[in-house]
């Protein structure tokens, strides 16, 4: 009877097993391991045009971490990143504190409303915003010069003092709209009776967000922003379309930047460097969200 | 009386500001729509206003006339519902395994695709690239959906699995004492039960899909088979086309979602907030 239920068992793990493999096998494939080849690659000299593996040793390394523009692009992606999660975290969690007021109405509506910006594709808003902010015919432009506020029209997105500042604009503007949901879904889980507590003893609207809300809300801001500090440093549609990284490197960040080195010159042994050196800078963080992650986890149990 | 009128004044100054807190949200959608389903001379009209000044369908209509945009069209729609199709049967069989197995190898399996959800997908294109191709699979729609199908598994078999795991265990050994076997409860029991998460998760899977730029602009080369996302962006530099065409364009790819939004909004919102989305 043991006998048989220990070969039941072992059967029923080959089974689950078997019926999770298609999964496995794809992500394999197509994620895992060309990671591990591009760790080879990053060794080697290999390029389209001359197809050989020559060890090369570190020079790669060597080559992208000496680069000005790797660092340079480094520095803008970190200013793109906080540019963008700063303002989509306070201005996600403003409204998500307004769509939540016990005195709104239609709340359903406004939280279908909300999320459109969240609905529109990259590329869209890309063009959106190219419009909105061109320098003949822009809405922006017109706006402003209406309200005197400029005194000519301005070339937003080909001058490099503005095209970062639009760039980011634009990633806030479609990014918010999802904070907000996390934000009101973390929000709705917060019992009532704690303000009402909070109410008895006299804490004033500011202090039971300060001391209720905001720790409460704390762990879903930490799991989801570094999350998405790790994408938005490595968003590389926005920036391609909306500007190509320019006008004169001025919107190069480093997704561009790596992107470039391996397309356009189709040195694949740096492109894959670059590859490797961004990968572990996402671990470091990987760490660190793995680590607020089961922080988070243990409060809710 | 003061005090009635005082709460007055507070309900109508929080739904004025949720009022005016979504002007700047809707703002961009409603401009591109006004400026896409403009007549030609009204888009270039200087000084501009904030009102429509005329409709038509001009640009939308040149778009499929002199651009063929209805090819990239077909290619995306085509491309997304094979993609969804698949991952939604790979994701649900994944989902199913995690929930009603027992195996040593299942916490490792949930790892990886945990981290393979955290991937930006730029710091694998060159590899992917690279493999493509060694396999021939550039400039193939095969390749192509092998890699969405990667790319939008985990976030699928995770909200699969949070929809699987409201499902008791008592309702799986009824059935099992009725005499089903296990794998035959995923459809008896999993997927009716999971049904509602299924749809979340096939919309969440399908916007993914059609939204994606990078890999379906750096693994197909003829401009027959790309995306419209992709055509769009190229639509952009080119000289010929006008701002009016490149916004009809760009109205057109906003349209699934919108439909989801206005017909699914309760599985778009469920698929929402069971899983972080990416981006």
């Amino acid at each position: 009877m043991k006998e048989l239920n220990k070969k039941r068992k072992n059967r029923m793990a080959v089974q689950g097993m078997f019926l999770y493999l298609p999964a496995i096998l794809i992500i394999f494939g197509i994620v895992i391991y060309p990671m591990m080849y591009a760790l080879v690659m990053s060794f080697t000299n290999y390029s389209v045009r001359k197809p050989v593996m020559d060890f090369a040793g570190m020079a790669n390394y060597v080559k992208v971490l000496t680069d000005k523009s790797f660092w340079e692009a480094a520095g803008r992606s970190l200013l793109f990143t906080l540019g963008s999660l700063i303002p989509q975290v306070t201005i996600g969690m403003a409204m998500a504190l307004l769509l939540n007021h016990p005195r709104l109405r239609f709340k359903s509506l406004f939280r279908g409303l909300i999320i459109t910006p969240w609905l529109v594709p990259t590329v869209a808003v890309a063009m959106i915003f190219r419009w909105m902010f061109h320098d003949l015919y822009g809405i922006v432009n017109y706006m402003m010069v209406g309200l005197h506020l400029l005194e000519q029209p301005k070339a937003w997105i080909a001058s490099e003092s503005t095209a970062m500042l639009i760039l980011i604009l634009a990633n806030v503007w479609r990014g918010t709209p999802m904070l907000v949901t996390m934000f009101l879904a973390g929000l709705q889980g917060i019992p009532g009776d704690l303000y009402e507590a909070g109410r008895l003893d006299g804490a004033n609207a500011w202090k039971r967000f300060a001391h209720i809300t905001l720790p409460l809300l704390m762990p879903v801001v930490m799991v989801s922003g570094m999350l998405r500090f790790i994408w938005t440093f490595n968003f590389y549609d926005l920036p391609w379309v909306m500007t190509g990284g320019g006008p004169a490197e001025s919107t190069q960040t480093t997704p561009i930047y790596a992107y470039r080195r391996a397309f356009s010159s189709y040195r694949m042994g740096e492109g894959s460097a670059i590859t490797i050196v961004l990968f572990v800078i996402l671990i470091l963080f990987a760490v660190i969200y793995f680590k607020l992650k089961s922080k988070q986890d243990s409060i809710y149990d | 009386m003061t005090k009635k009128r005082k709460e007055l004044c507070k309900d109508l100054g929080v739904n004025l500001l949720a009022i005016g807190a979504m002007i700047p949200a809707l703002f961009p959608i409603y401009w591109l729509m006004v400026s896409a389903l403009q007549r030609p001379e009204d888009i270039t009209r200087i000084p501009q206003g904030l009102l429509p000044q005329s409709f038509s369908l001009y640009f939308v209509k040149k778009v499929f006339a002199e651009f063929g945009i209805g090819r990239f069209l077909f290619n995306s729609v085509f491309l997304s519902l094979t993609a969804t199709a698949l991952t939604l049967v790979i994701a649900c069989l994944a989902a199913f395994s995690y929930k009603a197995y027992k195996y040593r190898l299942r916490e490792s399996f949930s790892k990886m695709i945990l981290f393979v959800y955290m991937f930006p997908q730029i710091l694998i294109i060159i590899p992917i690239y690279l493999l493509m191709s060694k396999l021939n699979l550039i400039n193939s729609w095969t390749g192509l959906i092998l890699c969405y199908i990667a790319f939008e598994l985990p976030i699928c078999i995770w909200t699969m699995q949070s929809y699987f795991e409201t499902i008791p265990a008592d309702l799986i050994e009824a059935a099992e004492i009725d005499g089903l076997a296990r794998v035959e409860t995923l459809w008896h029991v999993f997927l009716p039960v999971a049904l509602p998460g299924l749809a979340a998760s096939g919309i969440m899977t399908f916007i993914g899909i059609w939204n994606n730029f990078l890999l379906a602009n750096t693994l197909l080369i003829d401009e027959a088979k790309k995306t419209l996302p992709v055509i769009i962006a190229d639509f952009s530099s080119r000289d010929s086309m006008l701002q009016g065409d490149v916004l009809a364009a760009s109205l057109l790819v906003c349209i699934p979602s919108f439909l989801f939004a206005l017909f699914a909004q309760k599985y778009l919102v469920g698929g929402l907030t069971s899983g972080a989305v990416k981006g």
